[in-house]
């Protein structure tokens, strides 16, 4: 079924579109929750309530592209669920290397602003992003959206695990010097 | 939330494009500019055929438009012209629990092998996402399955028009790791079982023989004696990238057509293999970079493979780039 017939359904209250979502696009809600906390079940269950997200943010939201709309609620959803189970004793998927690696060029957290600075961040986040060659953009994302391993990422690209962890150093340099200059860092 | 937590939330926000990109973009982009230059290399071949229904697209072209765009670089024209000598058109199926695999088409030089697969599913299945071929065994022509340690493989998947691609790359020496195993005697490849997402979809086998012309290029050795240079050591502190260099000494360097050799001592051990980064320079100035793809290891000693990024003929190049400036001339 075509992405936006599945919208369509959402936006009818079709239960159907839950049906079809998942059987479009549970597995690659699933990678990405497994990605991020490396235990089958309780990536099941996000998965599980992305559907519900999904159900409760249509009609409202019409999403263009629907993988990255649920992948998002899924991704959202599993990191919730790592800081509420596994953030105190650094366990579980990508996520503690992943947070590791990003600590040299991540703002400072708190302050009365937070949220307001927080939408300048995604916007300089953003920006910055749109602005990377391919290659890197691809690796990046692929590490730090959708939180996938080194190796898997070197599997993926057909690159070796030292090539992809290098590109991901200089992005991340990249990125830092960018947030330094926008006035986060 | 800790800092790095906060800056992790803000990529949540990246523009879906951005982020859909990513899943499919590289292969995408690859594909789209593959597409443009194989409907380009297929219109001029059409033309200089005079044909007049459609073109056909060899694996000599495949092959020279997938290097080029993994590289990034036009090829030379010697890069070209070993391709075409090397490329074979296979064209051979095997179909197993609904699913069916073709070997498309297949490079070789005396040393490794790239073979592109089609992957078609059974009738109304469309797998979205990571559909794998597992299990690859290679058999010598003597029936000897070639040991992990003489194996160094890269995979590269990519999914276009419904069916799922894959570019598998490996090092096929014989059983005693001396003598070139691909001299026109053929190849047994496996494959046991198709995943996709991790869950075994069918069972094989699909097995292939594939008759490949070794390419006609022996391995060049650079060096006639030991080799002072360095290593290089890549550390990440405080946001800033730290390289350091320690003693190495190359006891070995073989340039082949598809992939570098070394053998090397190194004074740091940790180091090993992801601390020799190399990079071929051709005598036009174009560099090919290599990535590590593996080899055995024993105290302080290294035999690594570097797969090259696309072909060279050896008689192109003009040195070998290691850390710290030092450089490998080709012997003349």
């Amino acid at each position: 079924m075509r992405d936006s017939d599945i919208v369509d359904l959402y936006w009818a209250r079709d239960e159907r579109a839950v049906a079809e979502t998942e059987a479009k696009y549970g597995r690659y809600c699933l990678a990405i929750a497994g990605n991020i906390l490396a235990d089958r079940e309780d990536a099941r269950e996000c998965v599980n309530d992305t559907w519900m997200g999904a159900w409760n943010a249509m009609p409202d939201a019409r999403p263009n592209i629907l993988s990255a709309f649920l992948g998002k609620i899924t991704r959202h959803l599993a990191l919730d669920r790592w800081r509420a189970k596994y953030a105190a004793k650094r366990g579980g998927g990508e996520t503690p290397l992943v947070l590791d690696e990003l600590m040299d060029c991540a703002p400072a957290a708190g302050g009365p602003e937070e949220e307001l600075a927080m939408r300048e961040l995604t916007g300089a986040v953003n920006d910055f992003v749109r602005a990377l060659p391919a290659v890197e953009m691809g690796v990046f994302l692929r590490r730090y959206w959708y939180m996938e391993s080194v190796k898997d990422i070197a599997q993926r690209l057909g690159f070796s695990r030292s090539k992809v962890k290098s590109i991901l150093a200089r992005t991340r340099k990249k990125l830092r010097a960018h947030l330094e200059k926008e006035g986060f860092i | 939330m800790m800092a790095g937590e906060k800056l992790l939330e803000a990529f949540a926000y990246v523009d879906p494009e951005l982020v859909q990109d990513a899943r499919t973009g590289a292969e995408r982009r690859n594909n789209t500019g593959r597409r443009a230059l194989m409907i380009a290399l297929a219109a001029a071949l059409v033309l200089a055929l005079g044909a007049t229904a459609y073109g056909y697209l060899s694996g000599a072209d495949w092959f020279k438009t997938w290097f080029s765009n993994r590289d990034r670089e036009p090829l030379t024209q010697g890069q070209e012209a070993y391709i075409e000598g090397a490329a074979v058109d296979v064209g051979q199926s095997v179909t197993a629990g609904g699913w069916t695999v073709t070997v498309e088409t297949a490079l070789a030089d005396q040393y490794d092998i790239y073979v592109k697969t089609r992957i078609d599913p059974p009738a109304g299945v469309t797998p979205e996402d990571n559909c794998k071929l597992e299990g690859a065994v290679v058999l010598d022509a003597d029936g000897q399955k070639i040991p992990f340690s003489q194996r160094t493989e890269s995979i590269t998947y990519y999914q276009e028009a419904g069916a799922w691609y894959c570019v598998w790359s490996q090092s096929v020496e014989s059983v005693s790791g001396e003598t070139a195993y691909l001299d026109g005697r053929p190849l047994t490849l496996t494959f046991d079982s198709i995943t996709v997402d991790g869950e075994t979809v069918a069972e094989g086998p699909w097995r292939f023989t594939l008759d490949l012309p070794a390419g006609g290029t022996q391995a060049v050795e650079l060096l006639d004696e030991p080799f002072p240079c360095k290593g290089r050591s890549i550390s990440y502190e405080d946001g800033e990238i730290t390289e350091s260099y320690y003693d190495v000494t190359l006891l070995s360097l073989e340039v082949r057509p598809l992939r570098l050799r070394v053998q090397y001592r190194s004074e740091k051990e940790q180091e090993l293999g992801d601390g020799l980064p190399l990079s071929v320079v051709l005598k036009d100035g174009t560099v090919v970079p290599t990535g590590f793809s593996g080899g055995s290891f024993g105290s302080h000693m290294a035999d690594c493979r570097y797969q090259l990024e696309a072909p060279v003929l050896p008689e192109e190049i003009a040195y070998i780039q290691l850390p710290a400036g030092y450089t490998v001339p080709m012997p003349e």
